[in-house]
């Protein structure tokens, strides 16, 4: 059994192992990284998270101003007090620990350096605020005081820390502006949609309206008919009134003859009535004498009849009149009598003024005239004679019931009279009721006349009613299509108005004050800064642990090199002692960092085994320097470590840097190292880190490499070496 | 076994050393068959530790001509080095004095072994200690009692008798064909330096030829069939 119990890293580093100071050389050798990137990452874990420890005071002189808000009723702005508020507040993380203080304490304290900042909100502030809504917006405006003499980088941060409060307070105001714009939107389109409402119904009412148009031009039509005819009725009225006022004072003329007759009749029966008063025992006497007339008439009648005979006997002597004159005489004597016997008989008169005519004609000689006539007045009075028999039978019979309604016909005539009084009375009214109706009427016909006049102008009234009305039709029909168009189009007009209400206009505010998103998207984000400084530390930490190692462990043992053996198994045997060391620096290194400083991997053992082979790249790196160019080798390290440190793109890009940085860049091994190292830290892919680190172990190989010519080379020894001048 | 027949294991003519605007050694003129010991003698400064390099391909000579094992040399100075193996020459590979002498031992086996196999058990430490001590046993049947080695002494502890010959047992490990040893009367008792040459001197019957040098060579037992050669090295003035 061949135990593994010697070995040349074991043999290089048992020197050490006799005595307890060299044992504590060894253990200084590994925990050198560990104090060195240990040490520095702790005191930066977290340099910004702690800028809470160090005091800041606001000066507010800010005066609070009034503002119209969205709604329009008026509140007041006190921007200052919010800020100070915000950054006093318990959950401020504002960056440094904020208190109020007066201008005096602000100023006296910046310049003993008690506090790392000022932030002046001026009288104006909340004013200029409130402007952004307003007409006249103006800018806020805040001011920050730092102190360069106390602290430059701590300026730096503060100027992010402004930043981020204008920040916010400008897109607050700007905010509450752009809320009003956006309510505003809304407003607008519930007007709109009020006006197409509006719109609809105009274009309803639009339609109605044709339709009453339509209407109306049928109505119009039968107007205009019905207009015609009343001009031809008023025409008649015209004529009509006219005849009526002649009539009316024919009328009135008539009345006045009837009122005049009237009187008379009225007098007339008066007269009668006095007349009258005896008739009774009058009539009574005329009914006896009629009875008598009757009887005389019979005789009459019967001597007429005996007249008559003798007439048509005497007629044909008539031709020769002169012969009847005679015969006349007697027989006018004759009806004298009898008339005289009957004064009131109208007949016996009548023939008495015929046979006095008779005389007269047969006297002036017209007799053979007269003959015919005689014998028609014969035969008349014979006919009359009989009649007057029969009359003055009937008027015999007459008087004999006039004499019995005489007391009634004295009564009715009095009554008569009475009436004719009333009469006379009613026609004079009426008369004057004439006048006024011939007045009437005359005016009747005047006002005729103008309705006339007025139906003519009525008719050409409707005529022009009526084309005006179909122009009103066409044009209501547009309207209606007018209207209609109207409503859609603001219908539409509508729906391109946005609505924004409460949260929505709160939100879209928000986006459009800040249209740039103030988070911060960070890949691969890192806590903390010694998160970010650790994949450069920890290579710069290994780097001086390897210039340590072989500060301590010779590069070549000279045995070996003196010795039979190869050069390679000297190389070797050089650098496997200090790569041991390295990966116990870089396991330290990386416990102490992960468990005790607290700086994060997601996969720690890649990690710490990238860190190991950085180690073990670095020690052969060094090896081969020192056992190349011995002294100056440590010389040459330090130097590289130097060029590494600016060149590795550890903190800032290495395009940031000079072009002598960046063209050092790519040849430099810490640039691999770091750049595994933040990939692993960080927890991105992990192909750079595997490029990393093939090109770290080419970078070994390299190293061995050089360090097996070396070691051939230092096997042949100067007299210089064998008695050295100068030992580094 | 010593073949004086043989070609000589180093030849030198007008050997030359010159370094920093001195000569170190000039025109030395060597013939050192195998199995012999060349013992150089010179004072202090005189050269003596550059010549035992550059006869050991470890230093480049500036003149003459020289052939080690028959390798030219500086031209083949690798392949004599492998051959030609040194025993303690201070500034060149002291003794570590931390280390025992077992983990020295280690030491020079590992560097003996293949790359792949970096280590070495402590069987096969035991196993080279026997070996040394049956060198050693040798040495005794010339008459020379030489200390035997405790593995566990620390360098720092050993009789400088006794670190000579671990320097010496080192060189041997690497079975050499030429062992040198510097300055061999630097051990002080005059006893300790018979007892070295006469060890060196029981080495040859292994067939190794000796490169020794001293300053006094008073304390060697000089026999005429000791097979030594001694060249006087003058000291530049």
């Amino acid at each position: 059994m061949k135990l593994p119990r010697f070995s040349l890293p074991g043999l290089e580093l048992a020197r050490f192992r006799r005595a307890t100071i060299t044992k504590l050389a060894i253990l200084a050798v590994v925990i050198v990284p560990l104090i060195y990137g240990g040490l520095y990452l702790w005191s930066n874990t977290d340099p910004v998270g702690r800028l809470e420890n160090l005091q800041a005071v606001v000066v507010n002189s800010d005066v609070p101003a009034t503002v119209t808000g969205v709604d329009g009723s008026p509140r007041t702005v006190d921007a200052g007090k919010e800020l100070v508020e915000q950054l006093t507040g318990p959950d401020a993380a504002a960056g440094f620990h904020w208190r109020t203080a007066t201008e005096e304490q602000a100023a006296q304290g910046l310049r003993d350096g008690d506090y790392a900042a000022v932030l002046r909100i001026p009288s104006g502030f909340s004013a200029a605020l409130a402007s952004t809504g307003g007409a006249d917006p103006q800018q806020a405006k805040l001011s920050v005081t730092t102190d360069d003499a106390e602290n430059y980088i701590l300026g730096q941060v503060t100027n992010t820390i402004a930043t981020t409060i204008r920040t916010k307070v400008a897109t607050g105001a700007t905010t509450n502006y752009l809320e009003n714009v956006y309510v505003a939107f809304s407003s607008i389109h519930d007007s709109l949609g009020k006006a197409a409402d509006g719109a609809g119904q105009l274009a309803d009412g639009a339609r109605k309206a044709d339709e009453g148009a339509g209407s109306l031009v049928v109505g119009l039509g039968d107007l205009d008919k019905g207009a015609a005819q009343l001009v031809d009725g008023t025409g008649q009225l015209r004529s009509g009134s006219a005849q009526l006022a002649t009539g009316t004072a024919k009328v009135a003329t008539g009345a006045d003859g009837a009122a005049t007759g009237a009187g008379q009749l009225a007098t007339g029966l008066d007269q009668l009535r006095t007349a009258t008063k005896d008739l009774p025992a009058q009539t009574a006497q005329r009914s006896a004498g009629a009875s008598q007339v009757a009887t005389g008439a019979g005789r009459v009648a019967d001597g007429a009849d005996a007249v008559a005979g003798a007439a048509n006997r005497v007629l044909p002597a008539l031709q020769q009149a002169q012969q009847l004159s005679p015969l006349v005489d007697q027989l006018l004597a004759q009806a004298r009598q009898l008339s005289a016997a009957s004064p009131d008989d109208a007949n016996l008169a009548a023939t008495v003024r015929s046979l006095e005519q008779a005389q007269q004609a047969l006297a002036d000689g017209s007799v053979a005239g007269i003959g015919q006539q005689v014998q028609q007045q014969v035969g008349a009075l014979a006919t009359g004679a009989r009649q007057l028999s029969d009359g003055a039978s009937a008027v015999s019979t007459g008087a004999g019931k006039l004499a019995a309604a005489a007391p009634a016909l004295q009564q009715g005539v009095a009554k008569a009279a009475d009436g004719a009084d009333a009469l006379a009375t009613g026609t004079r009214q009426l008369a004057t009721g004439a006048h006024s109706t011939a007045d009437g009427a005359s005016a009747l016909s005047t006002g005729a006349a103008r309705v006339d006049d007025g139906a003519t102008a009525l008719l050409n009234g409707t005529s022009k009613a009526k084309d005006g009305a179909g122009q009103l039709a066409d044009g209501t029909q547009q309207l209606a299509d007018g209207a209609g168009s109207l409503q859609s189009q603001l219908a539409q007009g509508q729906g391109k108005v946005p609505v924004y209400t409460g949260d929505a206009a709160t939100d879209r505010a928000g986006v459009v004050a800040a249209p740039v998103a103030a988070d911060r998207v960070k890949e691969h984000a890192v806590p903390r800064y010694s998160d970010g400084l650790a994949p450069l530390f920890v290579p710069v930490a290994l780097w001086v642990g390897g210039m340590v190692t072989y500060m301590v462990l010779r590069a070549v043992s000279p045995r070996a090199l003196a010795s039979t053996a190869s050069s390679y198994r000297a190389a070797v045997a050089g650098w496997v002692p200090g790569a041991l060391l390295g990966v116990a620096q870089a396991v330290v290194l990386w416990l102490v960092l992960l468990l005790a400083v607290g700086i994060a991997s997601p996969n720690p053992v890649a990690t710490v085994a990238f860190a190991a082979l950085v180690a073990v790249v670095f020690t052969a790196i060094h090896q081969c320097l020192n056992a190349l160019l011995g002294g100056v080798g440590r010389l040459v390290a330090l130097v590289l470590l130097v060029l590494q440190l600016t060149s590795a793109g550890g903190t800032y890009p290495v395009g940031t840097s000079p072009t002598f940085f960046e063209a050092l860049h790519p040849f430099l091994p810490m640039s691999y190292a770091a750049d595994g190292l933040r990939h692993l830290v960080t927890g991105a892919a992990a192909g750079p880190v595997l490029l990393d680190a093939g090109v770290l172990a080419a970078f070994g190989v390299l190293a061995l490499s050089v360090t097996v010519l070396a070691c051939h080379r230092r096997r042949t020894w100067t007299v210089a070496k064998l008695h050295p001048s100068l030992t580094l | 076994m010593s073949d004086p027949a043989g070609p000589p294991v180093v030849r030198a003519q007008g050997l030359t050393l010159e370094a920093g605007g001195r000569t170190v050694f000039s025109g030395v003129d060597l013939d050192v068959p195998a199995g012999t010991t060349l013992v150089v003698r010179g004072q202090a400064s005189a050269g003596k530790t550059s010549l035992l390099l550059t006869l050991a391909g470890r230093m480049k000579p500036t003149g003459g001509s020289l052939t080690v094992l028959g390798e030219r040399l500086p031209e083949k100075a690798a392949r004599v080095r492998r051959r030609v193996a040194l025993a303690e020459v201070r500034g060149v590979n002291e003794l570590e004095d931390a280390l025992t002498v077992e983990q020295h031992i280690a030491e020079r086996l590992v560097l003996h072994r293949p790359w792949h196999r970096p280590w070495v058990s402590g069987d096969q430490v035991a196993q080279q200690l026997e070996r040394v001590q049956s060198v050693l046993d040798r040495t005794a049947r010339h008459g020379v009692q030489a200390p035997p080695l405790r593995p566990r002494e620390f360098v720092s502890d050993l009789q400088p008798l006794e670190r000579m010959t671990l320097g010496v047992v080192l060189a041997l490990i690497g079975r050499p064909d030429v062992l040198v040893v510097d300055d061999v009367d630097s051990l002080r008792r005059s006893e300790d330096r018979r007892r070295a040459w006469s060890s060196l001197t029981a080495l040859q019957e292994t067939g190794l030829t000796v490169l020794a040098s001293c300053s006094d060579s008073s304390d060697i037992p000089w026999h005429s069939a000791d097979g030594r050669i001694l060249l006087d090295l003058q000291d530049e003035q």
